[in-house]
């Protein structure tokens, strides 16, 4: 079993990698002057955002092949990512609040960025609702792979759109200006990180989802 | 040509079920004016106010009467297993496709005027039809964008086992650019804010041809199983 | 420094997202496991009858 190798070896990577990870941000990343020790969350805020778009850019991936060579594997590979994704994306929207809270005093604002992500994640909950709802299994992979494909495609128009709809109303968020050296680091370090742990976590779960299409088989043999 | 020869056969299908009383638009019309009157309960409307309050209340009821119609008609189609019907004729699914949007496009610009009309009277808002030139090209390509996605999710909606329950939840989060490009136009055209619906407008057209061009990619999967 | 509490939230809520993931998986995935030695077990058995 060579994906099981991969899976231990990434395990152990992250074991690693996840402590160094924790004391680069908060030992050796300097405090930002204005915010304090609060923008430490955007190392975290910002990774979990890059690993969420990376999991939705394999549901898109995955969802052209699927219905291009019509092997259910893309299709597994899709739901899988597809979860990774919003379990990111969720975690996104948690941690964009609680940086919101102490910097902007407010638990929310519609910001084109935030409101981004909280339709995509509208978006992928429908997909999962879709695939629970049908009962045919390469039904459910083909319609689902409809869903990724245009779900995907419509995030740069929201993001358009919502930009464009703010850039009207008055800005309450400015950019931060240039990051220093030593935080620019950091931070590719820690994207770096979620980027491993998102492939481990796709890996780990992907395997579990071929073990449940297995078992279903041999269920059905045994049936027989 | 024979493209658009089966999509007009299919448009012409669906007028005709509509006038032997498939009810789908009088359901729309009836829906969009209860939402009216509630909308007039829940938001206090008056003279002062009508003018701000338009655009929002206009929108919200497309979206959703409109999501209810095209349900029905495309549940219609799949309780009578109607659209194996295609599957086996030589109509292929990209015109059955455009067919079913040009008839939901149509029964949807017509709840819309019926809506407008009855907003004008109810809340003695005039403007809205003597401005109705320059918010036409708004509902157009609103509409049409609308009717694109809607036909394409009603169909993946109505295959699974909640039915039309599922369609806002696939169809609202997708089509938020149009709302918002279609409150926003509507707004500036009815309050004269500066700036002119331009840019929205150009906004919607994007939306609309890449929808359009995908789901003439796409709906195929959807049809043959 | 009460921010400290947000810092401290936002990482916790993170990990204990991840950390639930993954167990809920694991132990499924150990469900899983056993259902299929069984079964196979029990093919095996059967082929061998046969």
């Amino acid at each position: 079993m060579k994906t099981n190798r991969i899976i231990i070896f990434l395990f152990l990577m992250l074991l690693i990698l996840l402590p160094l990870d924790f004391f680069l941000i908060f030992k050796v990343a300097p405090t930002e002057r204005v915010m304090g020790d609060v923008q430490r969350i955007f190392y975290l805020h910002i990774s979990l955002a890059v690993s969420a778009f990376v999991a939705l850019t394999s549901v898109f991936i995955s969802s052209i092949l699927f219905l291009w060579k019509k092997d259910l594997k893309w299709d597994t590979a899709a739901s899988v990512s597809a979860e990774i994704g919003v379990l990111f994306a969720t975690l996104v929207l948690v941690s964009g609040s609680m940086w919101a809270r102490p910097i902007w005093n407010v638990w929310w604002t519609w910001d084109p960025r935030l409101l981004t992500v909280l339709i995509l994640w509208f978006i992928y909950i429908g997909y999962f609702l879709l695939r629970g709802g049908i009962a045919d299994r390469f039904r459910k992979a083909q319609y689902s792979a409809v869903i990724g494909i245009i779900g995907y495609v419509d995030i740069p128009v929201v993001r358009y759109a919502t930009k464009w709809w703010k850039s009207i109303h008055p800005l309450l968020t400015k950019e931060g200006g240039g990051l220093d050296p030593v935080m620019k680091k950091v931070m590719f370090f820690s994207m770096a990180t979620f980027l491993v742990l998102t492939v481990f976590l796709f890996l780990f779960r992907f395997r579990l989802a071929r073990m449940e299409e297995r078992l279903l088989i041999l269920k059905k043999r045994m049936e027989d | 040509m024979k493209f658009i020869h089966d999509a007009v056969s299919i448009l012409r299908k669906d007028i005709l079920l509509e006038i032997r009383g498939k009810e789908s638009l009088s359901l729309m019309l009836f829906l969009s004016l209860l939402f009216l009157v509630i909308f007039n309960f829940a938001l206090d409307i008056d003279k002062e106010n009508v003018s701000l309050l338009a655009s929002g209340i206009l929108w919200v009821i497309f979206s959703f009467t409109g999501i209810l119609g095209m349900g029905r008609t495309s549940m219609s189609e799949r309780d009578e297993e109607a659209y194996l019907s295609v599957v086996f004729s030589p109509v292929s699914p990209e015109s059955f496709y455009a067919g079913k949007v040009l008839s939901n496009l149509l029964f949807l610009l017509l709840m819309e005027a019926f809506t407008l009309i009855f907003f004008a009277i109810l809340f003695d808002f005039e403007k809205i039809i003597t401005l109705l030139p320059q918010l036409l090209p708004v509902l157009l390509l609103g509409t049409l964008g609308f009717a694109l996605v809607g036909t394409l999710f009603s169909f993946l909606a109505t295959a699974s086992r909640y039915g039309e329950v599922l369609l806002p939840f696939l169809y609202l989060p997708v089509v938020v650019p149009v709302i918002l490009g279609g409150v926003s136009s509507m707004d500036i055209i009815l309050n004269g804010k500066p700036g002119g619906p331009g840019r929205w407008l150009q906004i919607m057209v994007v939306f609309d041809m890449l929808y359009l061009s995908l789901s003439l990619l796409l709906f195929r999967y959807i049809i043959e199983d | 420094m009460e921010n400290w509490a947000y810092l401290f939230g936002a990482y916790t809520v993170a990990w204990l997202g991840v950390s639930f993931y993954l167990y809920i998986n694991a132990k499924k995935q150990k469900g899983i496991e056993e259902r299929l030695s069984d079964i196979e077990d029990l093919l095996k058995h059967i082929e061998h009858k046969k």
